[in-house]
């Protein structure tokens, strides 16, 4: 009567067990991704609080307004000006560049800055630094990323040259070391 | 008496084997499934395709891979259907794929688990906003059968971490359970 028991019992447990794996029926697939990560630097013009607010602003292309320039006359907020007499006058306003790097080791960065199109009358400097269309010059060979630093644009005008509009851009282009 | 038992124990075994050969028979007058993945009872299978504004999949058999192209922080990806979020110390990549798990019925649902398989920590991979670590994790519990279904991939970079040490090669194992 036990044998007969253990039998029971032994082909109740081999029915059911087919039962239990059909309900965990599972499947797998693997998906790989590929992606190749580059290296890079950013560079963004900001508003500095002594300087003009820029146009796209947070941005790598942005605009600076002086308004209406003269050697005497009212200059817009956030612009200088330093006479020469006699000779020429010179409007200056600061401006802030920060570079961010990521996924890069370089350690700082240099910054050039070169005119678009050539200036025959008026002479344009980025901190005292003449800048032409000719070659990039460069303003700094050192630059610390992740933070903002001051630069100044300055125009010389010619106090001999008429009345008009004048307008360049100037290329800024960072490179890190 | 001896006799007896063997008896039973015939019939014990052949009740076992039955169900696991229906099982594994292709329903009569229906073609057999293509293989696709790995399937515990060879009922469920597993595949990788392409979605609309999805990068590119391609999918043989339960293994697909997918392309993401060059990714960087300030000039985005190279690739359709992969966009950049810039962070201020990371960059997230985004892009959907689709999956597809099929029963040789198509009735019912699964859930759908993923894993991530060698990667370094500091790099984050979510499905469907489910974070994916060595260890399963549910990010979806009733998949339909035969329907494709849509899901995000999430990859966060930090912007600290080297070229080198960056790179993405990883795969994401998914498994899917009946329910």
């Amino acid at each position: 009567m036990t044998k007969m028991k253990l039998i029971t019992i032994t082909l109740a447990v081999a029915l059911a067990m087919p039962i239990v794996a059909a309900a965990q029926t599972t499947a797998s697939g693997t998906l790989t991704v590929n992606a190749t990560v580059q290296s890079s630097i950013s560079l963004v013009f900001n508003s500095d609080a002594a300087g003009v607010v820029l146009g796209g602003a947070g941005t790598n292309a942005a605009t600076m307004n002086l308004g209406t320039i003269s050697a005497y006359g009212p200059l817009s907020a956030g612009v200088g000006r330093s006479v020469t007499a006699g000779t020429s006058f010179t409007v200056t306003s600061p401006f802030d560049v920060q570079v961010d790097k990521s996924n890069i080791t370089s350690s700082n960065y240099t910054l050039t800055a070169q005119l678009n199109a050539a200036d025959a009358t008026n002479t344009w400097a980025i901190s005292g630094s003449g800048v032409t269309n000719a070659s990039a010059t460069t303003l700094t060979a050192t630059g610390a990323y992740g933070s903002s630093t001051q630069y100044t644009l300055g125009l010389t005008v010619p106090l001999t040259s008429g009345a008009g509009a004048i307008s360049n851009i100037v290329n800024f282009a960072a490179t890190a070391n | 008496m001896h006799g007896r038992i063997r008896s039973w124990l015939v019939v014990a075994v052949l009740a076992g084997l039955l169900p696991a050969a229906a099982q594994t028979t292709p329903p009569a007058g229906k073609a057999k499934q293509p293989i696709r993945g790995k399937a515990s009872a060879a009922a469920l299978w597993v595949n990788f395709v392409p979605v609309p504004k999805g990068a590119p999949v391609r999918s043989i058999a339960g293994q697909g891979t997918l392309d993401l192209g060059r990714i960087s922080y300030t000039a985005g990806s190279t690739q359709d259907g992969v966009t950049i979020t810039q962070g201020p110390r990371t960059f997230t990549v985004r892009t959907r794929f689709g999956l597809q798990v099929g029963s040789p019925d198509n009735v019912g649902t699964a859930k759908l688990l993923g894993v991530l398989n060698g990667i370094n920590p500091a790099i984050r991979v979510t499905v469907d906003g489910v974070r994916l670590t060595p260890s399963p994790e549910v990010i979806q519990m009733a998949l339909k059968f035969g329907a494709v279904s849509e899901h995000r991939l999430e990859i966060e970079v930090p912007v600290t971490m080297y070229e080198a040490a960056a790179q993405v090669v990883n795969a994401i194992s998914f498994q899917v359970i009946a329910n």
